[in-house]
């Protein structure tokens, strides 16, 4: 008796469950026929503010050498390079990003321009301090910049360099069809205080050896 | 007749829905209070000390002047008081004033040691230099604190619009699902039964609507790490009372359910 009646409480409870979960669906068309383009909208809202760290490694960055396109990019704030200058004796790592927490650590690659082998320009910026590009104004026209990635290796000769404004962002420029590497460092005159002189290198990509092609 | 039921039943549900949804909004989002106690559980207000001595030391590693003694000009308990401004005049509808003049003043008084220390009358250039510096520190210092200056006024005017409304909404609808309640037990010979199901379904939509909306907030980047942590933080929070509330009504609506057909049975 006892088990008849607990079995026809839990038949008539789940009959009332499923009367809830039909309720539910009811209330989930209603929603998505009134608000799933809002809903739709405003995830692509959320997403474009979203990091989403899936696509990306610091140790898995590679390029896809006929297209001449990074496939995976590294991560931002994460070490992809070394930039070598032999006749300034200069051995730095190159991170991906240009904050000024990174700029602390070393070189930091401008996340607006393109990578080494994407035959792009390129700019990497550094402060003027002993120990990362303090020495760069000493540098001759002819120099050689070796940039070191997991992908590949990147030789640049150095062609000009100028004493610029930092207003003058045209000097920098952005551009597709010739693979420039631009370094970038503050021009103290002054002892005390922000300069607002930048000196800018400007070399042309000489050679690449790819990682595949060893 | 049946249908009518069905009809009443699903209109108290939704009703129930929109009602625990702004109630929790409302004590979680527009509540000044719980949002400053919100602040100091996530360590906000640290952090973002923390992050002022940060953009103080990379700012400066060029400027030629000790960033760990610059570094030192800020004061923690003067970056949570005008925090607090900033929250007062969110939700106060009041005007943001950061109060700089004492940072300006440690700033001012750090250089002129170490002009002094360097026996140096600076040139008209490094008098420029030095002024573009001390303004950058101070931009940093306002930035840091108030997060998004300009937009300021225009989000204390929208809080303080959905403040307005919420109060008499939720009246409203206090005073709606009341009704429907009392004509969902009057119209019904098995009252019990009929509130279980709809709080059973209450349930379900909350739990449900709780883990949709996990997925698509939780890798907001915006302005700073501190700052979207924050954000995400109190999207958390109200998610989770969220959560709890629809797990409580669902076990509440099973119980109804229960204690109902046990009834039935021993009739």
């Amino acid at each position: 008796m006892l088990n008849k009646n607990v079995k026809t409480i839990i038949k008539a409870t789940m009959k009332s469950i499923i009367v809830a979960f039909i309720y539910s669906f009811l209330f989930f068309g209603v929603l998505f026929i009134c608000f799933n383009k809002s809903y739709k909208e405003l995830k692509s809202t959320i997403d474009l503010i979203s990091i989403n760290n899936k696509e990306v490694s610091s140790k898995d960055v590679l390029i896809d050498e006929e297209s001449h396109k990074l496939v995976v990019y590294p991560e931002y704030g994460t070490k992809y390079a070394t930039l070598q200058i032999p006749s300034l004796n200069i051995d730095l790592p190159v991170f991906f990003g240009d904050s000024m927490s990174i700029l602390k650590h070393g070189i930091g690659h401008s996340s607006s321009s393109y990578f080494p082998g994407e035959g792009g320009s390129i700019l990497y910026m550094g402060h003027n301090n002993v120990g990362v590009l303090s020495k760069l104004k000493n540098i001759d026209i002819n120099s050689e910049i070796i940039v070191q990635t997991s992908y590949g290796k990147f030789t640049y000769k150095v062609y000009d360099h100028q004493i610029i404004n930092y207003k003058e962002t045209d000097k920098v420029p952005t551009n597709k069809g010739e693979e420039i590497l631009m370094l970038y460092t503050c021009f103290q005159t002054s002892t005390f205080g922000h300069t607002e002189k930048r000196f800018v290198v400007y070399a042309k990509l000489e050679n690449s050896e790819y990682r595949g092609e060893e | 007749m049946k249908i009518f039921k069905h009809i009443l039943n699903f209109i108290t549900l939704v009703t129930m829905i929109i009602f625990i949804f702004l109630l929790i909004g409302k004590s979680v989002l527009l509540d000044e209070n719980n949002i400053k106690n919100h602040l100091e559980d996530i360590n906000y207000y640290h952090e973002i000390y923390t992050n002022i001595q940060e953009q103080i030391e990379n700012n400066t590693l060029e400027s030629g002047l000790n960033t760990e003694e610059l570094k030192n000009t800020v004061d923690e308990k003067i970056v949570k008081s005008e925090i607090d401004k900033l929250v007062d005049s969110l939700f106060q509808n009041k005007e943001l004033n950061i109060d700089e003049r004492d940072f300006q003043k440690k700033i001012d008084t750090k250089i002129t040691e170490a002009l002094n220390a360097a026996d140096r009358t600076p040139s008209y250039e490094e008098k420029k230099d030095i002024e573009r510096l001390e303004k950058e520190l101070v931009n940093i210092y306002k930035e840091e604190i108030s997060v998004f200056p300009s937009t300021v006024s225009k989000l204390s005017l929208i809080i303080s619009k959905v403040k307005n409304i919420s109060k008499p909404v939720i009246i409203v609808l206090t005073v709606l699902l009341t009704i429907l309640i009392v004509l969902t037990i009057i119209l019904n010979k098995k009252p019990l039964k009929e509130l279980g199901t709809i709080f059973t379904a209450c349930g379900i939509i909350a739990i449900t609507l709780n883990l949709i909306l996990r997925q698509i907030y939780q890798n907001i980047s915006i302005i700073s790490k501190v700052f979207s942590n924050l954000i995400v933080s109190i999207i958390d929070k109200y998610l989770s009372l969220v959560l709890v509330t629809g797990c409580i009504i669902l076990l509440l609506g099973l119980s109804l359910l229960v204690i109902n057909n046990f009834k039935q049975s021993k009739n």
